[in-house]
């Protein structure tokens, strides 16, 4: 009985101490540098069917932002600029043992792309900024019921993120109200 | 004058009691190599590894062997007037992994200036590993040196306990700092909100995506570095990639040939002047920019490595290995703690 009874405690503190943690990951969290006036030029990125992307943009222009047609899901692909072409002439074979200069070749390699990846994304952002005249780029990434929806904001003058903010969606929330949620964040409105 | 403060400060670093008693490394040291031609301080050679290991064994209770103890250095030392016989190369280490009755090994060079200044560059090789860690530092001679010692011997001690850590500087406040890190999204947010309400500035650099291309694997690729004034990085030997070619060999095997050469020049020996480049790059698109911060999570996201490097100068200004905490929230502000406090011993 008594050996029951302490099982029954390990659970209950196990369980509660799971639920503490997953309702620590799923804390909302908010930070804004400063508000975006809703006359500002922006580019949203969000990943999702086209008409769900309609009633994204069409709450922002609701509101006043002009929305700027950035048309995509994400701006780039990595596998574009990753040319793995320079590995070919670096293969071995030394019956499994690995060779430290040859380790160090392979991931600087890897790592001169990630860095020439960011470079060439950044070049993209100020294109972006001064091609098709957007000020703040938002990205979006909204989730179901129980999962964290996101919004993120670049200003793209001085090349900084301004807002951030983490979102537990709600049972009643739909696409349109996490929305309005961030823009109401994003403008401090 | 100079080797008599040089041996005074000797003596006291002799004389500091043990902070620590629970360290059991045995830590063997190599000569320091005096790089210049002036003979007047060659009596460095032996004083630096002697006080680095006085230091050591009286504030962390390690073991410590000096140069004259290591049989592979004895065996090689047929001239012991010959410098280059004294000093250990990164294409020893191999050899010395099987002959050395010890857990690291540190050796390293000086250099001496006309300021009363001396810079010494110290290697870390942990035996047996593939990995070396290499740090320089500055400091006065005469009763400077007793300074020096002192921070080459945090250094030493950190980076030699679990934490595997090391610290140039702090990083400045307010100062633009961008990250490159396997978590992306909501986790993400988590972590420059961290950075955010700490006063710090955030490049969208990596968080300009939906999501991170960096996975579990691929950001154990930045764990190694190799920056202006230290590296963290593989035992790197020319003669570990033998590209064999002769008579033999046609046109287009010695062309391939060339080609690798080229291509391991580039990335495993000189690597530090392509880093120079592309951070240059990214620093010329930001100005502003002060520090990439690259953020390597385990699979659960509740332990986490660093390395910090100044974007202007290619400097690695610290690093550390599993920061644990119970979310990506602790651990990063667990890491902006490493990032704001100076150099001590990390208990």
């Amino acid at each position: 009985m008594l050996l029951n009874n302490y099982k029954k405690s390990a659970i209950l503190i196990l369980a509660f101490s799971i639920a503490l943690v997953s309702c620590s990951a799923k804390k909302g969290v908010l930070h804004s540098k400063a508000r975006i006036p809703a006359s500002s030029k922006i580019g949203i990125i969000i990943d999702s069917p086209n008409n769900l992307k309609n009633v994204v943009l069409v709450a922002f222009m609701k509101k006043g932002y002009q929305v700027k047609a950035v048309n995509a899901s994400d701006l780039y692909t990595f596998k574009d600029v990753y040319d793995i072409t320079d590995l070919k002439k670096l293969s071995y074979d030394i019956s499994g043992d690995t060779v430290p200069t040859v380790e160090k070749t392979y991931e600087n390699m890897y790592k001169l792309h990630v860095y020439n990846f960011e470079l060439s994304k950044v070049s993209f952002l100020k294109q972006i900024r001064d091609e098709w005249d957007v000020e703040y780029l938002v990205l979006l990434d909204l989730k179901d019921w129980e999962k964290v929806s996101w919004a993120r904001v670049i200003n793209l003058s001085t090349f900084e993120i301004d807002f951030i903010e983490n979102y537990p969606t709600g049972y009643t929330d739909n696409i349109e109200t996490i929305t309005n949620h961030f823009i109401t964040g994003i403008s401090g409105k | 004058m100079k080797r008599f403060f040089s041996l005074t400060a000797l003596i006291l670093i002799l004389c500091i009691p043990a902070l620590r008693l629970d360290a059991a490394d045995k830590l063997a040291f190599g000569y320091f190599i005096n790089t210049t031609g002036d003979e007047e301080y060659d009596y460095l050679e032996e004083v630096f590894p002697k006080s680095i290991a006085s230091a050591m064994r009286n504030r962390y209770k390690v073991r410590t062997m000096s140069p004259n103890k290591l049989q592979f250095l004895v065996d090689k030392n047929t001239n012991a007037l010959n410098k280059a016989e004294r000093m250990i190369y990164e294409d020893d280490l191999a050899v010395l992994s099987e002959s050395i009755p010890a857990d690291i090994l540190i050796y390293g060079t000086f250099t001496p200036d006309d300021n009363n200044r001396v810079k010494v560059r110290i290697s870390v090789y942990k035996i047996g590993s593939d990995t070396v860690f290499t740090f320089e530092d500055t400091g006065e001679l005469e009763m400077g040196i007793f300074r020096l010692v002192d921070k080459i011997a945090t250094q030493l001690k950190n980076y030699i306990d679990k934490h595997t850590a090391y610290k140039l500087d702090v990083i400045k406040k307010k100062s633009k700092v961008a990250i490159l890190s396997n978590i992306e999204g909501d986790e993400l947010n988590r972590c420059y909100y961290a950075f955010m309400t700490s006063g710090y500035r955030v490049s969208p650099i990596h968080g300009n995506d939906l999501y991170s291309y960096l996975d579990d694997d691929s950001i154990e690729r930045f764990m190694k570095i190799e920056a202006a004034n230290a590296s963290l990085d593989y035992v790197t030997a020319k003669s570990q990639v033998e590209l064999l070619h002769g008579t033999w060999s046609g046109v287009k095997y010695y062309r391939d040939i060339i080609s690798a050469r080229a291509t391991y020049n580039r990335f495993a020996f000189n690597f530090k002047k392509s880093m120079d480049e592309v951070l240059a790059s990214i620093s010329r698109q930001d100005s502003e920019l002060d520090y990439i911060i690259i953020i390597g999570f385990n699979d659960d996201h509740d332990t986490a490595w660093y390395r910090c490097v100044d974007i202007r100068n290619n400097r690695l200004m610290s690093f550390q290995y599993g920061i644990e905490g119970d979310s990506v929230d602790e651990v990063t502000k667990k890491i902006i703690t490493d990032l704001t406090s100076p150099l001590a011993v990390i208990e």
